[in-house]
């Protein structure tokens, strides 16, 4: 027992940043984040057991945590939409505070991703990470042509966007 | 904006986060060290008020043992002889121990506090088994050699009983008394308060900081 805990403990470790990535892309309160980090902790030690060495742990914790990261963005979806119409005030810009981002451009980039649906965000995301189409399509469990459209549709319309809001 | 601005761009996040991620190692290795001091501060003081009052109690006892022994009461003296040295054991552990208690606090090294720790704790365990030790001598400190000659059946009898059951629950609580089985009564009796969960929680800590760091 200690033996298999110390081997998800050491494999979470080295894979911190992937997840506190898919956290920071699916919640924008910190509070959130938490609950959510800790929802992809959870599931991913309950998944342990089957993990098949075939895929890499980057492959396997991406799988979960985007997974997760959906269903809980879906769950908590109408809890957010109340919240930031009824008090828009208590928003918190926890780039600044968490990451200490000193560059805008980046912080255009979080804000564009934020707005991308749920499915078209882990994409994105996973494309950005450097993450081959093949390893997404196993991933997301589509086609790598699938991938390879959604991803280059993605990219071409959040350039755009990119460049208009860089220019204003 | 060409694609390998884009990725450049999100991979700066990965260092912000690669840095982020060290910087909370360290709080967290700072936080847990100073829990550990904390926890350890809080024996400071029973330990120092033992030695105060000890140290005068102890010289008191080795004076009690000259007396007797001049005075022809040698099975008193030999009662008491026994006491002070136990006692006086005790005494300069408690010394060491508060030596030690300085050492772990202004120790950086996670290994070395460990190592610390083990010997206090140990220590401390030492001179709680030695004050069992001690027991069953108290009943022959007060033995009179008139009284025994007088009436040696009943007073003797009787002292012969105090002192064979102090002995036995003296072997008892010696033999029953066990860091490896905490949750035992007579352990949890014994091995609780200020003496003993500030030493349990200080070692949790570092166990849990030195397999945080070896990750």
């Amino acid at each position: 027992m200690n033996s298999k805990k110390d081997t998800f403990l050491k494999m979470l470790e080295q894979h911190k940043a992937l997840i506190h990535k898919v956290s920071y892309s699916y919640c924008k309160q910190s509070e959130d984040r938490k609950d959510l980090t800790q929802e992809i902790i959870i599931q991913l030690w309950a998944s342990f057991e089957t993990y098949d060495p075939q895929y890499q742990y980057s492959t396997w914790i991406y799988r979960i945590a985007l997974n997760t990261a959906i269903s809980y963005y879906r769950k908590h979806q109408n809890r957010r939409e109340r919240i930031e119409t009824t008090a828009p005030i208590f928003e918190i810009k926890t780039t600044s505070e968490e990451i200490e981002n000193d560059n805008p451009d980046l912080e255009i980039l979080h804000s564009l991703i934020e707005k991308l649906a749920d499915i078209d965000r882990a994409l994105f995301l996973l494309y950005l990470d450097g993450v081959s189409q093949n390893q997404i399509s196993d991933i997301m469990g589509i086609s790598t042509s699938n991938v390879s459209t959604k991803i280059n549709r993605r990219k071409k319309k959040l350039k755009t966007q990119f460049s208009n809001l860089k220019a204003k | 904006m060409t694609d390998k601005e884009l990725l450049q761009l999100w991979q700066s996040t990965d260092h912000k986060l690669e840095k982020m991620i060290k910087i909370n190692k360290q709080i967290i290795g700072e936080v847990t060290a100073l829990k550990i001091n904390r926890s350890l501060g809080r024996m400071r003081m029973p330990k120092s008020i033992f030695i105060l009052i000890g140290i005068p109690y102890t010289f008191l006892l080795w004076f009690i043992c000259m007396i007797t022994f001049l005075a022809d009461s040698y099975i008193m003296a030999s009662g008491f002889l026994i006491i002070s040295l136990i006692m006086s054991y005790v005494v300069i552990s408690y010394l060491l121990q508060l030596y030690q208690i300085g050492q772990i606090q202004s120790s950086r090294d996670i290994i070395t506090v460990q190592q610390h720790l083990s010997q206090l704790r140990l220590s401390s365990f030492n001179c709680l088994k030695a004050n069992v030790i001690q027991l069953p001598f108290w009943s022959i400190c007060w033995i009179s050699m008139n009284a025994l000659k007088e009436s040696p059946l009943i007073y003797g009898g009787s002292n012969v009983l105090i002192f064979s059951g102090l002995s036995y629950l003296s072997y008892w609580l010696y033999t029953n008394l066990s860091l490896d089985d905490p949750r035992s009564k007579v352990s949890q009796f014994f091995l609780s308060g200020i003496e003993w969960e500030p030493i349990e929680k200080a070692i949790q800590l570092a166990e849990e900081l030195d397999e945080y760091r070896r990750l």
